[in-house]
């Protein structure tokens, strides 16, 4: 029985540490500086071509080649293109609204977990907090939407849990499995994981589960092989055949995980994990569990540890290009919150069963409080320097690329092929030029074949396009990879001469013409 | 009062013993960059714990030996932990010794804190348990 003071306690303070955090996630949107992701161009191309020419292709009239991640946010450009709504401003509105809707999601998980609403308040504020969310928001990449709906797929997984098998709602899972797989490849297997051990535990209801599964995912993902298989021509979309075509270094992806984990996940673990040793050594009894509880955390604790395993090992060799504010890694965000929210929920059970002395509990009580705001400590650290990455990558695009595509639109002819080394952004999408993506996102022979740098260069010179824009790290001494170098020094480069170069201290783009 | 000052000085002196003794083991860099080292500086608060609650009395209201030891080594590590991933840059110490790194990085400083630490713990929680039996009048 609680005291009415705590009671009200319990409601206040959940109340009050997400609106401070909602608070502080709207001011860094505000604050800016606002920016869009190479990628994010790369699907408006893709939109609008298919809204002006009716064909989903990267250049208009060749053959098709998938150099976008997922089919949700083409889908949405598309529909904004369409109707004359700027397409990057509504990527950017859907990753904002995203954002503020999976810390909601989040937070309403607690229920069904049976965790307590302090640890949904302190999971949801950590998820609005994450510095790196407001990077990832306004990117205007699809981010934010995956990760909310991993966390819905979650959240439809652990809500069956608490029915009767093959009882009430069955659509809600595989349609968010399957808008999963929609928004990026490896949606499939979070949004699969979960259906799959929703489908163990009701095994017995496979009648009432295989019209839904079929009609809700099967067919859907189905069609969209098929679709890709002869459309495109693939079974994967060509940024995984790039990747792949890449020399990553084994455990990259590990690595960047390991540093999102780190800051987010790794506190509330082990300050769960301290506490239960505690609680269990002094003889403590926290709340027995109920059976559905407990079958609704142990579906989100396996389909999260089968989407985790399976997708690090498809990423573990993957070259991870522009991989800011940990954006590989951050796809797992919705996956670990949930972790997150199960820990602290634990660490608040077993701490109000400890029976340790006072003043033990008291100095418990300072340790978790401040492991708990680890998080938030290591967010507010990280805040400067996302801004600085935000204002940088803003600033090069108005210094660098800008001037280049309003060169390019005043000087060029319409029919005019433009080689790009690699970033395929915004000069591609504004100046609408047939463009050769030495990227390899945009190009299947690049992506496929193109494994060493002179194929590259052969290739560059077999395109014979009318000028290439590159990328310079350490001004002509040296480019974005061994292939850009290799085609600054063959000898038939010299029919090309250089046109405009927009460098500070050595890092720029360098526009060559062809003489 | 007296209880915790005494429960505060042993741990204290444990843990600056401690730190001597496995300061030069640990080497300029103290408790950070490779694993080896990380793991050493856990391993060392959790003998602080460990020795910490060996040497508490038993009348502070655990249950037995066992769980003072666990306890100890417990929240000598989630003590360590927080010590070391607390973003603190303006508590560098680099004038301390010559190494650069934050505040406890450093064996000299985070074992010590450490046995502090446990050493509170268990006078306050003696003084707690004297408190409960023979109360103020």
């Amino acid at each position: 029985m609680q005291a009415p003071s705590m009671k009200r306690l319990d409601v206040i303070f959940p109340v009050l540490i997400v609106a401070l955090s909602a608070a502080l996630a709207l001011a860094t949107i505000i604050q800016g500086p606002q920016f869009h992701a190479d990628d994010a161009y790369i699907v408006a191309r893709y939109a609008d071509n298919l809204v002006r020419h009716g064909q989903l292709v990267w250049n208009v009239g060749e053959a098709p080649v998938e150099g976008f991640t997922g089919y949700t946010l083409l889908i949405g450009m598309t529909i904004a293109s369409w109707l004359h709504v700027p397409p990057l401003a509504t990527a950017t509105t859907m990753g904002v609204v995203s954002w503020f809707v999976g810390a909601r999601v989040l937070y309403a998980c607690h229920e069904p977990l049976g965790v307590s609403r302090f640890a949904g308040a302190v999971a949801a504020s950590i998820f609005l907090c994450a510095a790196e969310q407001s990077t990832h928001a306004i990117s205007g990449l699809e981010t934010e939407f995956f990760i909310v709906l991993t966390i819905a797929c979650a959240m439809a997984a652990v809500r069956r849990c608490h029915s009767e098998p093959g009882a009430g709602r069955l659509w809600p899972l595989p349609v968010l499995a399957m808008l999963c797989a929609l928004t990026r490849p490896e949606g499939i297997v979070m949004g699969g994981s979960f259906l799959l051990f929703v489908l163990i535990r009701e095994r017995m209801a496979w009648r009432a589960w295989l019209p839904v599964t079929t009609v809700g995912l099967l067919l859907p993902w189905g069609a969209l092989q098929v679709f890709r298989r002869f459309y495109f021509g693939n079974f994967f979309p060509n940024t995984y055949y790039a990747k792949l075509g890449k020399s990553g270094d084994f455990g990259v992806f590990l690595a960047s995980f390991g540093t999102h984990a780190e800051k987010y996940v790794v506190p509330a673990l082990v300050a769960m994990i301290v506490v239960i040793v505690i609680v269990r050594v002094c003889g403590g009894k926290p709340t027995p569990l109920a059976t559905s509880v407990r079958d609704s955390r142990r579906v989100v604790f396996l389909g999260a540890a089968m989407s985790y395993v399976i997708v690090a090992a498809s990423y573990v060799r993957s070259d991870l290009v522009m991989n800011y504010s940990e954006r590989f890694a951050y796809h797992f965000f919705g996956l670990s919150s949930l972790i997150v929210l199960v820990a602290v929920g634990e660490l608040h059970r077993y701490f109000r069963a400890m029976t340790a002395p006072r003043v033990v509990r008291s100095c418990m009580f300072v340790l978790v409080g401040i492991c708990l705001y680890l998080p938030f400590a290591h967010a507010l650290e990280q805040r400067p320097r996302e801004r600085i990455y935000r204002y940088g990558y803003s600033l090069g695009t108005v210094t660098h690329y800008v001037p280049v595509a309003q060169w390019l639109q005043e000087h060029f002819p319409p029919h005019a092929t433009l080689a790009v080394y690699p970033d395929a952004g915004i000069v591609p999408y504004s100046t609408r030029l047939r463009t050769v993506d030495f990227g390899k996102l945009n190009d299947a022979y690049l992506a496929h074949h193109a494994h060493d740098p002179s194929a590259i260069v052969d290739y560059f010179f077999r395109e014979n396009p009318d000028a290439l824009m590159i990328y310079l790290v350490r001004g002509f001494n040296k480019t974005y990879d061994e292939g850009g170098d290799r085609l600054l020094a063959d000898p038939r480069f010299s029919a090309y001469q250089l046109t405009l170069l927009s460098v500070d201290q050595g890092i720029g783009i360098a526009l060559f013409v062809k003489r | 009062m007296i209880k915790l000052a005494a429960g505060m000085t042993i741990g204290l002196l444990f843990g600056v013993v401690m730190a001597a003794v496995v300061a030069p083991y640990a080497g300029m860099n103290g408790f950070s960059g490779h694993a080896p080292a990380v793991a050493l500086g856990y391993a060392c608060s959790a003998c602080v714990g460990c020795a910490m609650g060996l040497l508490a009395e038993r009348q502070t209201g655990f249950g037995d030996r066992k769980a003072r030891v666990v306890t100890a080594c417990a929240v000598a590590v989630l003590a360590t932990y927080v010590l070391r991933s607390l973003p603190l840059p303006w508590l560098n110490l680099v004038w301390l010794d010559g190494t650069a790194g934050p505040l406890a990085e450093l064996p000299l400083v985070v074992l010590p804190a450490v046995g502090l630490m446990l050493g509170g713990m268990f006078g306050g929680a003696r003084a707690e348990r004297r408190e409960a039996r023979y109360p103020r009048t």
